[in-house]
């Protein structure tokens, strides 16, 4: 060993902790929360929910800076942050596409309760007991028609339809472990009784549903013919009809004595516990449940406004229209996590 | 020298393990610094994965019931894929190694860079590309239409375990190639021309003189190929494809569980450390390849030589590259696309520069430290340190975000979230910085550093005159890598992001839902850019600064 290797050893293990340290230093200055900037964590598609956010930046006077959801990573990215980050939350707000997910914060002791007034139109049926979720606009699951393929008269009525053997090969679902179809197989669950959605899930495979890995996939999969027709989200139906593709979206078990009705699913907004800024995210909320947004979502993504009197253009089904899948939404979300393991086996199941 | 596979070569292979010159191993004692080096290395891959399993075990009754209710069909599924892309994209790479290595002729080193570009854009950056181009209303289907194929064929075709294999194939090849095209340049042809005078034919010539080099290095890259197959989630998710990181995924997506999603990693991080351990019997005792190692002369080629390679090499990097990259481009040109993305590119673009540069540097630091500690050192020690690193590279990024998450809460809850993106991309790569660093350097002879002594040169002198000018190229193409490997990264930075900071990856994964299929292409265009620029802009500077010093000394 040479004296001077030794001195350059020394050298460059020094630099190398003066660099570390600065580094440390200087980029843990940044991480000064601000009081003038609200982070709102959305699950909802970043093309409807970002320009929401911008206005609510425009016309508040705050930053308010969306963590937004992926549907490639179903979700890993967002409501496991907020897990993760229990102990020291870096948002300050929910919003959810579904009630679900919030629930599910709920649960785990991630949110807080905010009785906001801008939430005294919006109907009770919509709102968490306890106040940790308040739900505004709202989306239905509905069932995408390949029109080339499905004439009006033979189209479904009923998911009960699906399984009848007319549908064998013919019908797609998205995977039921992630996102909104999870949400609607619990509702399924909560509202039929634990052996009737059981029986409905195995003629459904027995009928070789096509299981694709989101609402998204059923929608190219119905547009593009692979499969005649997919339950989906009203906003993934909108854009394929957006896109000019020889779709019609339907909704399901309307008519009959005792109908069993379509799901309707509202966003969610909800306060994160404990987060940075409590003050400039109450605004946020009550920003959020306002008529104006609604409006937005109702002109960029065909939601329907839970306040009522809310202007929205023709082509949005009023929930006035709409024969409601009557939930209880706290717990359809208790449901889910008790169903999940069957979920899991059912999914993967030949 | 240009940046090319010898430097790719050393991420691959083995490093001084042990460094063997002039025919003697060569080490000396510096215990304390390399333990406190390997401490800090420790800290950012073992320790985070022991917190999870800590946890993983503290919070379940039976971990071990977890592991077993996991889909192994997936695993193996996982495992055919991988194994799919290694054959086939080791053998695309050694047909193009040997285009480029087999012999000299101009204008092969213009391929060479070339053949960095499929390379430096992201895996689910190409599946994008190819699902643009097939898709059912695009140019593909609509001339298959012509022919009279099915345009569903192709549209259609993409979506499945053969799409992913063709687009992961297609994606990493170039690593093969490289590899490759160093070990034939390495190869002294006068072995070839023994065997041929000795009666041997050509083939049997080929066999017997060429291949002994080509092996390590098919061997090398079939590995690296499985190790980035069986991890990639990116590539199968978008291309629909059920793979074994989906567990994972599932693990945390539907059921929000920490400890499963941990244990169910556990697979594919033994199969990498054992991979590479198997990597390392088979190789014990390869000769390390850099800059310091000549290479042997090969012959010129011949005018039908260039033409088959000149078109094979231009149809491989069309299909690679060009036509997917091509299409997105005129795709991205759609709704003003590029405008409306560029607008929203600036921010992810500027954090993703700043994590990856930051992750590039902290990685070369670390290499620094243990190329100075590990030089003439116990060779356990090189292995012991080698492990601590792998692990960082072979375990899903998400889980190793989570890790070190929870291991900040524990240990420096005021931690910035941007340091810990950094610190995460920085354990994930390390790895390849210390494969490169620490090869390079332990090459440094000895008598170069005495002659520095005698000459009464002070350590900085010693750095600056010696050691940095002959390191040089290894430090530059170490960053480079780390830099575009981090700029595609988005398994760890997902989960560690700071509010406002995502990363390129990350806006382009948030739009890719439901937004216009040309903001989608101008955004992973953006991506595109972001790893080819100062590639190509560090690789024309440098050869700008060659051309000048060397015109200088002419002058001089």
């Amino acid at each position: 060993m040479t004296t001077k290797l030794l001195i350059f050893r020394r050298w460059f293990c020094a630099q190398s902790v003066v660099a570390a340290a600065a580094f440390w230093v200087l980029a843990g200055c940044s991480q000064q929360p601000s009081t003038d900037r609200v982070v709102v964590y959305t699950s909802v598609d970043r093309i409807f929910s970002e320009p929401v956010l911008q206005e609510a930046s425009r016309d508040l006077g705050i930053e308010v800076v969306g963590v937004y959801d992926t549907e490639e990573t179903k979700s890993t990215g967002l409501v496991n942050r907020l897990l993760a980050r229990r102990d020291n939350p870096d948002g300050d707000i929910f919003w959810s596409g579904d009630p679900a997910r919030a629930a599910l914060l709920k649960s785990q002791g991630i949110t807080d309760s905010y009785d906001s007034p801008a939430a005294a139109p919006i109907p009770t049926h919509f709102k968490d007991t306890d106040d940790h979720w308040i739900g505004f606009s709202a989306r239905t699951r509905v069932l995408l028609v390949n029109t080339d393929l499905v004439q009006e008269a033979e189209e479904p009525k009923s998911i009960f339809d699906l399984t009848k053997p007319e549908w064998e090969g013919r019908v797609a679902i998205a995977n039921p472990l992630f996102g909104t179809t999870s949400f609607h197989i619990a509702a399924l669950f909560d509202k039929l009784g634990d052996d009737r959605a059981e029986q409905w899930l195995t003629d459904l495979k027995t009928n070789d549903v096509s299981i694709v890995s989101s609402n998204g996939e059923v929608k190219r999969q119905v547009a593009t013919g692979q499969v005649a027709v997919g339950l989906t989200d009203s906003d993934d139906a909108g854009e394929a009809i957006k896109d000019g593709a020889s779709v019609r979206s339907i909704l399901l078990d309307q008519g009959g004595a005792d109908p069993l009705g379509n799901l309707v699913m509202p966003n969610t907004v909800s306060l994160i516990r404990n987060g940075p800024n409590p003050e400039g995210a109450r605004k946020v909320v009550d920003y959020l449940l306002g008529s104006g947004v609604q409006r937005m979502l109702a002109e960029s993504c065909a939601q329907a406004p839970l306040t009522p009197g809310v202007d929205v253009p023709e082509n949005v089904v009023s929930l006035d229209a709409v024969v409601p899948m009557n939930v209880n939404y706290s717990a359809v979300a208790d449901k889910l996590e008790e169903i999940m393991p069957y979920l899991k086996e059912w999914a993967e199941s030949r | 020298m240009p940046i090319n596979s010898r430097r790719l070569c050393l991420i691959s292979r083995n490093g001084p393990n042990p460094v063997k010159r002039h025919g003697e191993l060569r080490f000396s004692d510096t215990s304390c610094a390399w333990l406190a080096t390997l401490t800090c290395a420790a800290a950012l891959t073992v320790l985070p994965l022991s917190i999870l399993y800590i946890r993983a075990f503290l919070e379940t009754d039976a971990p071990g019931s977890i592991l077993a209710a996991a889909d192994f069909s997936l695993l193996g599924r996982t495992f055919a894929l991988a194994g799919i892309v290694a054959l086939f994209g080791t053998a695309l790479g050694l047909l193009v190694g040997q285009c480029l290595g087999g012999r000299e002729w101009r204008g092969r080193n213009t391929f060479r860079l070339l053949l960095l570009l499929p390379l430096v854009v992201p895996p689910y950056v190409h599946a994008v590309g190819w699902t643009n181009l097939l898709r059912m209303e695009g140019p593909v289907s609509r001339a298959s239409q012509v022919i009279g194929l099915s345009s569903s064929l192709l549209s259609e075709g993409i979506y499945s375990f053969g799409g992913a294999a063709f687009v992961l194939t297609l994606a990493y090849f170039p690593i093969a190639a490289l590899l490759a095209e160093k070990a034939l340049a390495l190869s002294p042809y006068s072995l070839v021309e023994t065997a041929s005078v000795f009666g041997a034919n050509r083939w049997q010539a080929y066999l017997y003189a060429r291949w002994p080099y080509l092996r390590s290095a098919a061997l090398s890259s079939g590995v690296i190929l499985f190790l980035l197959t069986a991890a990639e989630l990116g590539v199968p998710t978008i291309l629909k494809v059920s793979v074994f990181t989906f567990e994972v995924f599932t693990q945390l997506s539907a059921f929000n569980d920490f400890s499963s999603a941990t244990m169910f990693a556990t697979p594919l991080t033994v199969a990498g450390v054992a991979l590479v351990f198997f990597e390392r019997q088979l190789l014990p005792n390869e000769e390390v390849q850099s800059d310091l190692v000549e290479a042997g002369h090969q012959p010129s080629a011949t005018t039908r030589y260039k033409l088959v390679s000149t078109m094979f090499l231009l149809a491989c990097l069309a299909v690679a590259f060009g036509v997917p990259i091509g299409h997105m481009l005129s795709t991205a040109f759609e709704r003003n696309a590029l405008y409306e993305m560029g607008r929203v590119a600036v921010n992810p673009a500027r954090a993703t520069i700043l994590y990856s540069v930051s992750a590039a540097v902290v990685t070369i630091l670390l290499a620094g430290l243990f190329a100075a500690t590990l030089r003439n050192g116990k060779p356990w020690r090189y292995r012991l340190s080698d492990s601590v690193l792998i692990v960082g590279f072979a375990v899903p990024g998400v889980i190793l975000a989570l890790g070190l998450l929870f291991g900040s809460h524990a240990f420096a809850p005021t931690a910035s979230a941007t340091v810990l993106v950094i610190l995460a991309l920085a354990a994930r790569y390390a790895t390849i910085s210390y494969r490169t660093l620490v090869a390079s350097y332990a090459q440094v002879p000895d008598e170069f550093l005495e002659a520095a002594k005698v000459e009464g040169a002070t350590g900085i002198e010693t750095l600056r005159f010696v050691v940095f000018p002959l390191l040089r190229v290894p430090l530059l193409v170490a960053f480079l890598i780390v830099f575009v490997l981090s700029v595609g990264e988005i398994g760890s930075t997902i989960m560690l992001y700071p509010p406002g900071g995502e990363t390129l990856p990350i806006a382009l994964y948030s739009i890719e839902a439901n937004s216009p299929r040309s903001y989608v292409a101008a955004m992973a265009l953006y991506e595109v850019l972001l790893c080819v620029t100062p590639f190509l802009g560090l690789l024309i500077a440098y050869g700008v600064f060659r051309s000048a010093r060397t015109a200088w000394r002419r002058i001089a």
